[in-house]
């Protein structure tokens, strides 16, 4: 009995050993409904034809085959099949999620693709292109509690002060509270993100636009920060409006909008009023449909993956990573990623430099792995740009982190803004310069 | 040539709701209609999840044509049941789910029984079909209740 990792691949090693029964039969699609049993597509035009019922026919063989073979995940060999007219649509419909089928030793089945029904919208590889007009930066971690939202609350600080116009967004709408720490409780908002998702479904998300944001102007240079909450300063019925931005939208022409969509609409309005010259996103953390909205969904420019250098982090980098090189997207995705090293040791000799060592290594051990490019010896470079691939040293590198050592100073607090307006700059740079100086590159800026 | 008459727009959950009410007076009675409920359950299922998938499924309708857009979706009861279960996804999949039983309860139910002579009719057969389209009325009135539907 087969279970729902050894599926694909087992399909993948049979149609191979039926490669030529099946190859008049092809492009073919392996549809995997939302409970997991796979039915598999062909084109209608074959319907008169396929032979399913002669002793000899190949395809009855493996039809066979197939259904003894992964058995609870397909049905009686009558369910099998299914003709489709429409099969060439469903191949180039780049709004059905799918990928191209390979077998254990990741070689491809040459015009056989997956399509997975998932029961939820987040998929983690639906990407934007081409929506932002400033530059969105996405702050996500696999696991919560590694400080991500405390440096992207200095961050934001910073930048603030050096000049930019810094628009922050809370986006860990499960758990908020990015808004808190940086704003003090006098100039909280009236409204936030899960409002205007809520309102937008009744088309009504322009009336609380204006009142959804703070604006903290520095004396420095003529930076902003302008934070956006998840809530407003009275959370309201938080509970209920939050089972509900998830909901589509429709459009005045009926289009179906997802809720990411709405959501990049939203962004949109707030980038078109605030001018932004960075936008900081602060991601819902794990295998989350904010957090999958956050990474793919937003067009962002640049991705941090906070990491503490642990076994249960990179195993869960791995699933995502390997989630994209499966699917084939990983070539979307991969420029835009860069590893942080989160709290650090900083006691002891050495000590920050030896982890810092160590989870590079690690990165690099899943980055290689996964999303960068195989060194072929003496192989005609197949990309324009030549192969997407960095040594291990190399700090330019989406595995090198950006090291973020432990701090005292700003660990545990409840109010950031109190602390971040006492601290002194150069505090705030020996903590998170690396990350400081690695956005105000991506600004354009001097770091 | 007579031109044919112009098609009456499509209401799939009206007609569904149309033809369960008259599945039940024909299963109410005594001696009960089986042959004629039996039809009916089946009519039943394929408006309510026409219904569902409409309102679920992108682009499943053509609402200049007034039917559904691709030929392989022009199918009753025993043709709609499989489509369903095996194309459904997104967030709504989970809220209006079949059961995941391995029978299609409507595949040995076809439009053309309505050829058929009442004595092939039995009650096991038209209970089992009657207990489908409850399934499927449930999800529609879930639907409808969710303001997801119409």
């Amino acid at each position: 009995m087969k279970t729902f990792d050894a599926i694909l691949p087992a399909l993948a090693g049979i149609l191979k050993s039926y490669e030529a029964s099946i190859k008049p039969y092809l492009p073919l699609i392996v549809n995997r409904n939302v409970y997991g049993c796979i039915v598999l597509l062909i084109d209608a035009c074959h319907e008169e034809t396929i032979d399913l019922v002669s002793d000899d026919s190949g395809m009855r063989q493996l039809t066979a085959k197939i259904c003894v073979q992964l058995k609870p995940h397909v049905k009686e060999p009558e369910r099998l099949w299914m003709f489709e007219d429409n099969l060439q649509l469903l191949i180039d419909d780049p709004r059905t999620l799918k990928f191209p089928l390979e077998d254990n030793e990741r070689r491809l089945i040459p015009e056989v693709y997956v399509i997975d029904r998932l029961a939820q919208e987040a998929t983690w590889e639906s990407f934007s292109d081409n929506t932002s007009t400033g530059t969105r930066v996405v702050f996500y971690s696999m696991k919560g509690g590694v400080g991500r939202s405390t440096a992207l609350a200095a961050c934001a600080w910073a930048l603030a002060e050096s000049g930019q116009r810094v628009l922050v967004l809370d986006l860990d709408l499960e758990s908020p509270g990015l808004s808190t720490s940086l704003l003090p409780a006098s100039r909280q908002p009236a409204y936030g993100i899960t409002d205007w998702l809520v309102e937008d479904l009744v088309n009504n998300g322009d009336a609380i636009l204006e009142q959804m944001h703070a604006s903290l102007g520095t004396q420095q240079r003529g930076g902003e920060l302008i934070v956006v909450p998840s809530h407003g300063d009275n959370p309201g019925e938080y509970v209920s409006k939050l089972g509900r931005v998830w909901m589509p939208g429709f459009t005045a022409d009926g289009q179906r909008q997802t809720w990411s969509e709405r959501l990049l609409r939203m962004i949109q309005q707030l980038e078109e009023k605030h001018q932004p010259t960075i936008v900081l996103i602060d991601s819902r953390a794990g295998i989350d449909e904010v957090a999958s909205a956050c990474v793919t969904d937003l067009d962002a420019k640049l991705i941090y993956l906070f990491a503490l250098d642990s076994l249960q982090t990179w195993q869960g980098y791995r699933i995502l990573f390997e989630h994209w090189r499966l699917h084939g997207v990983a070539t979307k995705i991969r420029e835009r990623l860069r590893v942080v090293g989160a709290l650090l040791p900083t006691w002891g000799d050495q000590a920050f430099m030896q982890a810092t060592a160590q989870l590079r290594e690690n990165a690099y051990l899943n980055f290689s792995q996964c999303l960068y490019d195989e060194e072929l010896a003496g192989a005609v470079l197949p990309l324009a740009d030549g192969p997407f691939n960095f040594d291990l040293p190399d700090v330019d590198a989406p595995h090198s982190p950006l090291a973020i050592g432990w701090n005292q100073g700003f660990a545990a607090i409840g109010s950031l803004h109190e602390r971040l307006a006492a601290s002194e700059a150069n505090q705030i740079e020996f903590v998170f310069g690396p990350l400081i100086d690695n956005l105000l590159a991506v600004c354009g800026a001097e770091p | 040539m007579r031109r044919p008459p112009p098609k009456l727009p499509t209401d799939y959950l009206d007609a569904m709701k149309r033809h369960w009410e008259d599945a039940e007076l024909f299963w109410n009675q005594e001696p009960k209609r089986l042959a004629n409920a039996d039809q009916l359950y089946g009519l039943v299922a394929e408006c309510g999840l026409k219904a569902l998938m409409t309102k679920l499924v992108h682009g499943y309708f053509d609402h200049n044509r007034g039917r559904p857009s691709y030929r392989d979706d022009l199918v009753h009861a025993d043709g709609i049941w499989e489509r369903y279960m095996n194309y459904s996804q997104g967030g709504a999949a989970a809220l209006y789910a079949l059961p995941t039983d391995d029978i299609n309860p409507f595949e040995q139910w076809e439009i053309d029984d309505r050829y058929a002579n009442r004595m092939h009719f039995d009650h096991t057969r038209v209970k089992g079909h009657r207990d489908a389209a409850i399934t499927v009325k449930e999800l529609v009135d879930k639907a409808v209740r969710q303001t997801d539907l119409p």
